[in-house]
């Protein structure tokens, strides 16, 4: 019984035309000691019985994986009488490569030119008679999946049974084809049942398998050392000259309409230019903000705020009607409730915020940020990459750390996780809002994203300072694959803004409720003293630490102890200062204890101080080093502090 | 093509493979086609962007490692040697 193989890219129609030609007429195995799947199957034509075996699809007939290996196996050694190649009209120059090196090998080559009929409606004009008569070798147009083409593809393949083939040589230059020969001579004579030239050329190329088969003899091995001493690999002149060999055959025979600009390219030639690309991203995260601001603080906020404030005076009066003891009462209502229940508040704006992140990401438009963002990246010693991770920190810098583990250069690596700090957390958001809605509640938006803009400024910064100073070496060569934009899919969008959330939840519920209440109980020793005030041990400790802070703008006891609440997790700011300053309403006590001034200088400090304690345990962690997760806490205070009292100092100046 | 290839990525004059395509005059498709057989081949390695923390992290309350969905190509050592040697 005859055997034919069918031989293509994946994607290229083979099964469908393998089912179509065999119909349920087929069963499927193994590949002997391989886990790749063997499907064969029957066909009878002119009440002749074939048998016909699909191989794995592949693009290329190396030894990269066990199904090339396979497939190139059984077109080599399995003898088929036949291999149909099956090759996708649509995307012929790609397919015709595993076509050139089945004509290699010398195959009885026939091709299948499938999927055809949208290759027409493409309007790819394929002139098959030519192509033909080039590639010497008999072509059919087929459209497997609607059944055209089968019977003749059929009648083709029977009719080229027993078809005299001669392998196709392909000139690789001077050079190489005068190695092709000296190995070839080598193999003369030698026992191996593959074709000697083809042999030759995948030892050029370098391939694993056939070295391995040939290295058993010790002069083709000591030829082969040689070789590789002399670094003559010619793996990329090899694939090139094949590129080269199948552009010359199509650029005359196949005619494809110009390229037509996509809705992504028309995008892209805005979003992501030279010279609008970084101004656009700017001001896209400025429109995001106002959103932010806009849905999530004024229209939502006032409701959660409102709810929040209910519930707190319902549990109050709740306590108050059963007698319960008065420490208890002040614990819920001022530690709890203005703690914990000062941070809830912000969850509107949490929402918004990484809903319209998750959109961009899902757009594909991040992927444009970190490519418009890549030059400026460059020229501070870091690469584009980095800048992903930079984009992960918004979220949390905890991630965003562990992000940096796919930057494979140390120095690009180090930098990215000293840096990351910078990228403002959502735990930081509360802060900020806090602040913004007491002295800036008209230009919220704005305020907003010059924060963000100025933690990416300062990041910018110091990696160049980094690059220069403590990580000098070599850079990574990389490019990025731009995905085609798409519509966001809400599903996505709304599990990323939900796991923010949730993150957010949790830690109110869990960090941020211990260290309230930590600070309750200080705030309440010694016994007698007035609860929240100076003479408290939190006051004192408060006190201790003030005047450090005096330079900058907030020498208040109540600012220093929140800013080193804020070490142990960042919403613990507001939750802190909600508490101390409870029962007043904190917009109105922070309009009461800070200047317009000292709130811009005091949100610089939050954004640039000291990180949270689990980001400086992920850098421990990551950095294998204590000595660098000591250096990150110490540095940006030592930075936050600087820059808050450069702001404060020459913002007094003028104001 | 992929000779190239490997030089405009060397050279930093490329971000991605739409300029790759742009700076050698082909089409996208074909850019995409040169830089996965250079990852074939080992001479670029293709990083996802995916990174996993084995599980929960201190501090981090997120269900999974975040995947930024940004794909990126870099040169191997083979591919950094082999330019070396040009």
């Amino acid at each position: 019984m005859h055997t034919i193989a069918l031989v293509g890219n994946p994607n290229s129609g083979k099964t469908t035309l393998f089912n179509a030609i065999t119909g349920s007429n087929q069963h499927v195995g193994n590949w002997p000691g391989v886990t790749v799947e063997k499907k064969e199957g029957f066909f009878t034509y002119k009440d002749e019985k074939y048998t016909l075996v699909d191989l794995p699809g592949s693009y290329t007939l190396g030894a990269f994986s066990e199904d090339e290996i396979v497939a190139r196996d059984f077109v080599l050694k399995g003898n088929p009488d036949v291999v149909i190649n099956v090759i996708d009209a649509t995307n012929i120059k790609r397919n015709l490569y595993l076509t050139i090196q089945l004509l290699e090998m010398g195959a009885n080559v026939v091709l299948a030119l499938n999927m055809i009929d949208e290759a027409k409606s493409k309007k790819i004009n394929i002139d098959i008679k030519r192509l033909s008569e080039r590639l010497n070798v008999p072509i059919v147009e087929t459209s497997a999946s609607k059944k055209i083409g089968v019977d003749e593809l059929l009648k083709v393949t029977v009719e080229s049974i027993g078809r005299k083939t001669k392998p196709l040589e392909i000139s690789y230059g001077k050079y190489i084809d005068q190695e092709i020969v000296n190995i070839q001579k080598l193999l003369e004579n030698k026992d191996f049942l593959y074709p000697k030239r083809w042999m030759a050329i995948k030892i050029l190329e370098n391939d694993r398998e056939i070295i391995s088969l040939v290295s058993s003899d010790s002069e083709i091995k000591a030829y082969i050392d040689k070789l590789r001493e002399e670094d003559k690999i010619f793996e990329l002149d090899i694939v090139d000259k094949r590129y080269d060999y199948i552009n010359n055959i199509t650029r005359e025979l196949i005619k494809e309409p110009e390229n037509v600009l996509t809705t992504t390219d028309k995008f892209d030639k805005v979003l992501t230019s030279y010279i609008f690309g970084v101004p656009i991203f700017a001001l896209i995260m400025a429109t995001v903000f106002q959103l932010t601001f806009k849905i999530g603080q004024d229209f939502l906020g006032g409701y959660v705020e409102s709810f929040i404030g209910y519930i707190a005076t319902l549990v109050e009066n709740l306590l108050i009607s059963i007698n319960a003891p008065e420490l208890l009462v002040s614990f819920i209502s001022e530690g709890f409730f203005g703690g914990v229940g000062a941070v809830l508040v912000f969850v509107p704006l949490i929402v918004v915020l990484y809903f319209f992140l998750a959109i961009l990401e899902d757009t594909g438009y991040m992927a444009r940020a970190a490519y418009v963002m890549d030059s400026l990246m460059r020229k501070v010693g870091l690469q584009g990459k980095s800048f992903i991770s930079m984009i992960v920190g918004f979220g949390c810098n905890v991630p965003g750390i562990m992000s940096t583990r796919t930057l494979e250069n140390k120095k690009d690596r180090m930098i990215a996780i000293l840096i990351n700090p910078f990228m403002s957390c959502g735990a930081r958001l509360p802060v900020y809002m806090v602040f913004i809605g007491a002295f800036f509640p008209k230009n919220g938006g704005i305020v907003l994203f010059l924060i963000y803009a100025l933690g990416i400024t300062m990041a910018l910064i110091m990696a160049k300072v980094f690059s220069k100073t403590l990580f000098k070496g070599e850079e990574t060569h990389f490019i990025m694959e731009l995905p085609p934009y798409r519509l966001p899919s809400m599903n996505s969008v709304f599990r990323d803004m939900w796991e923010k959330v949730w993150e957010f939840l949790k830690r109110a519920g869990t960090v941020i409720f211990l260290v309230v209440t930590i600070l309750w109980v200080l705030s309440m020793l010694p016994a007698g003293v007035e609860p929240y005030s100076k003479e408290s041990l939190l006051g004192r400790i408060g006190s201790f630490l003030a005047p450090i802070f005096t330079p900058a703008g907030f020498g208040t006891w109540q600012a220093s102890v929140s800013l080193f609440a804020g070490i142990a997790a960042k919403e613990a700011i507001v939750g802190t200062l909600g508490m101390l300053y409870s029962p007043m309403d904190l917009t109105e006590a922070l309009r009461m204890n800070f200047t317009t001034l000292s709130a811009i200088s005091y949100m610089v400090m939050v954004l640039l101080y000291t990180p949270c304690a689990a980001t400086i345990a992920t850098v421990k962690r990551e950095t294998n080093s204590a000595k660098w997760a000591l250096f990150m806490a110490i540095y940006t205070f030592l930075l936050g502090y600087i820059m808050a009292v450069l702001v404060y100092q020459i913002g007094s100046l003028f104001i | 093509m992929l000779k190239e290839c490997l030089k405009l990525i060397s050279n930093k004059t490329v971000k991605s493979t739409r300029d790759i395509a742009n700076r050698l005059g082909i089409d996208e498709k074909y850019a995409n086609e040169l830089i996965d057989k250079l990852v074939q081949m080992e001479y670029l390695s293709r990083d996802n962007g995916e990174f996993s923390c084995g599980g929960k992290c201190f501090g981090c309350n997120l269900a999974n490692c975040p995947s930024n969905s940004i794909i990126t190509f870099s040169l191997t050592d083979k591919g950094k040697k082999y330019l070396k040697n040009l």
